[in-house]
């Protein structure tokens, strides 16, 4: 017989017995390689070559002219502006609003090639738009008329139509690690976060990369979700003024906002609220699409690496857990919260954690917010989730299957009414971004 | 001098500094690099090569208190891309010995440390990545997360099957009759 405590308890003192660490004898070796090594001189790194624009930008002070004239010269501006929004407007087709609900466009996603590859859910059909390897990461603007992506195993971000035509790069050296990735709510700009800088980099490449946020350096945060592949949910609705992000701040650790317009960040939930552990890799935080509330998933201290998924108001106020859900004894762990377009739903990556140490990882959960309803998306075997995003028009939600699944890297698509789900014969490691359009009705 | 300070001279380019550093970190990325390889060269290679990034990318690390998980991840990943590269020949190659056994160590505890290293063998090596940095340098699955750059979930999942896999070796072997000396079942 086995010792009755469970194999996770055990696994520290296993591991340590199996490798038995010990100084390596190519330890001198190392150190020989070391000293034939160059160390990258600072400013090759990016975060020390990239414009700081941002903060040094100051406001050219104009000539004095007189008042009357000014007037005139205003009034004339404004008609020429208006003219050119009417023309304008006239020629280009409408876009649908960066928040809420839209039509279904085409999906794209990176397939396990590293190819981009657009499908259309109502018939299955896909195409290769940009081939070869090494490219990750493709989301539509929220407009749905550009598509961003990285190229290069992440050290170029690249803008094109959104059938990959007119692939243009946006950087002029080589990235570093690239945190969150996503576009401004306007489509103007994409936005990548490098180390803890928010960096917006004009998709026309008529403006030198411009940091929007810098970390102050002395403060450890993160921005929220870093492993979201659609940036544009950190911005709040309707006029992307401010960001989330979990950090100290002057009511300890917890989640903020922060105007980006300067300003003192606004704590919203901080462990004055809760007894919880803040980290900063939270799995997720998201603005509803009103702009009014906020869901996020933060660890109780009891159980730190597992997370209830709450709801609150902006400013704090009117915070409850998401859902009811529980099993005495076990742990429940929901993460990766993400609203539907309307609002009216959230939908959650939720594993039970049994005190014999069986994790039970469920398929994913829709909540609807008023009622605490829940549909669990079908009953087949998945194994947490590499990303899921909702459809535009909220009617379902395309979701890949994480490692060790019995569906890994399929694209599933699931009637986020009925909870049922079905293959659409495509294959992916990460998340698709589907195409935002004007609703036809 | 803290670590900290140490951390400052060595991205100054103060290779004594980076010794001390490197020497007290080595001996736990040699054996988290062959757990999660499973083949002591294979390991070398990238201890090395994680080491010599290190020395050569630590101007670029902002804060100098994250230098610990940071070649932490440099080693994984040093790991993890000597795999990818040894995966397309699949060669399975000499298993780090387990330890011997203590005379108190001789019985149960023991055997389930040849059925762990069992278990681990069947692994992915992304899967024993997450085992060995949650379990073994004791890294909470929110670092775990960073240091792979995948998702917490991904990090929970992985480490959901690699748990389920130990767990079933384990209770195969207790439904095994155990084999006596001589080739014969008690």
């Amino acid at each position: 017989m086995r010792a009755a405590r469970p194999v996770e308890s055990r696994l520290p003192e296993i591991l340590e017995g199996i490798s038995a660490p010990r100084t390596p004898d190519y330890f001198d070796d190392i150190l020989g390689q070391v000293g034939r090594t160059r160390q990258r001189p600072r400013w090759t790194f990016p975060e020390r070559w990239l414009p700081m624009t941002a903060l040094s930008e100051r406001v050219a002070t104009a000539p004095r002219i007189p008042m009357r004239m000014a007037v005139v010269l205003a009034l004339l501006l404004l008609a020429l502006a208006l003219s050119i929004v009417l023309i304008a407007g006239s020629q280009r087709p409408s876009v649908p609003a960066p928040f809420g609900v839209a039509g279904n466009g085409k999906v794209v996603f990176a397939d396990q090639s590293g190819a981009i590859v657009t499908g259309n859910v109502s018939d299955g059909t896909t195409k290769v738009i940009v081939s070869g390897s090494g490219h990750s990461r493709p989301v539509f603007s929220p407009d749905g008329t550009l598509l961003a992506y990285l190229q290069r195993g992440g050290r170029d971000i690249v803008v094109s139509d959104p059938d990959g035509l007119s692939p243009r790069v946006l950087n002029t050296n080589a990235l570093g690690t690239i945190g969150h990735f996503g576009w401004a709510p306007d489509s103007r700009s994409v936005i990548a976060v490098i180390g803890s800088d928010i960096i917006a980099f004009d998709a026309a490449r008529a403006r030198e990369p411009k940091v929007i946020v810098k970390a102050d350096g002395g403060t450890s945060f993160s921005y929220l979700d870093r492993f979201n592949n659609n940036l544009s949910d950190l911005f709040r609705p309707p006029n992307g003024d401010e960001i989330l992000f979990v950090g100290k701040g002057p009511k300890g650790m917890g989640l903020y906002r922060k105007p980006l317009a300067g300003g003192a960040p606004i704590a919203v939930v901080t462990d004055q609220d809760l007894d919880s552990t803040w980290s900063s890799n939270q799995s997720g935080a998201q603005w509803s699409p009103d702009g009014t509330k906020i869901v996020f998933s933060v660890h109780p201290a009891a159980t730190p690496d597992f997370g209830f998924a709450y709801v609150a108001n902006a400013d704090g106020t009117d915070l409850r857990r998401l859902t009811k859900f529980d099993i005495p004894d076990a742990v429940i762990d929901e993460e990766h919260a993400s609203w539907s377009p309307d609002g009216t739903r959230i939908a959650l990556a939720r594993w039970i954690n049994y005190p014999d140490g069986n994790v039970d990882p469920r398929p994913v959960v829709i909540v609807d917010v008023a009622t605490g309803h829940e549909v669990e998306a079908s009953n087949r075997e998945v194994n947490g989730y590499n990303g899921w995003s909702w459809s535009p028009d909220g009617s379902l939600i395309l979701e890949v299957p994480g490692d060790g699944s019995d569906d890994a890297a399929k694209v599933m698509q699931v009637d986020a009414g009925t909870g049922q789900a079905s293959e659409l014969g495509w294959t992916s490691p990460n998340a698709a971004s589907w195409q935002r359009t004007v609703p036809t009705n | 001098m803290d670590q900290r300070d140490l951390v400052k001279r060595a991205q100054q380019g103060d290779q004594d500094a980076f010794a001390v550093l490197a020497g007290a970190a080595v001996a736990r990325l040699d054996a988290a690099a062959r757990l999660i390889l499973r083949d002591s060269e294979l390991a070398r290679d990238a201890v090395q090569d994680s080491m010599v990034r290190a020395w050569r990318d630590l101007p670029g690390l902002r804060d100098p208190d994250r230098f610990t998980p940071w070649l932490h991840r440099l080693t994984v990943n040093a790991c993890l891309d000597v795999a990818r590269r040894r995966r397309r020949r699949s060669i399975e190659v000499e298993l780090t010995p387990i330890a011997m056994p203590s005379v108190a160590d001789a019985t149960a505890e023991f055997a389930d440390r040849e059925l762990i290293d069992d278990a681990l063998r069947q692994l992915e090596p992304e899967f024993r990545a997450v085992v060995v940095l949650h379990y073994f340098l004791g890294m909470p699955l929110q670092d775990v997360a960073v240091s792979m750059r995948i998702p917490v979930g991904t990090v929970k999942s992985r480490l959901h099957r690699a748990l389920r896999t130990m767990r079933v070796t384990l209770e195969s072997a207790d439904e095994t009759p155990e084999a006596v000396p001589g080739g014969q079942f008690a």
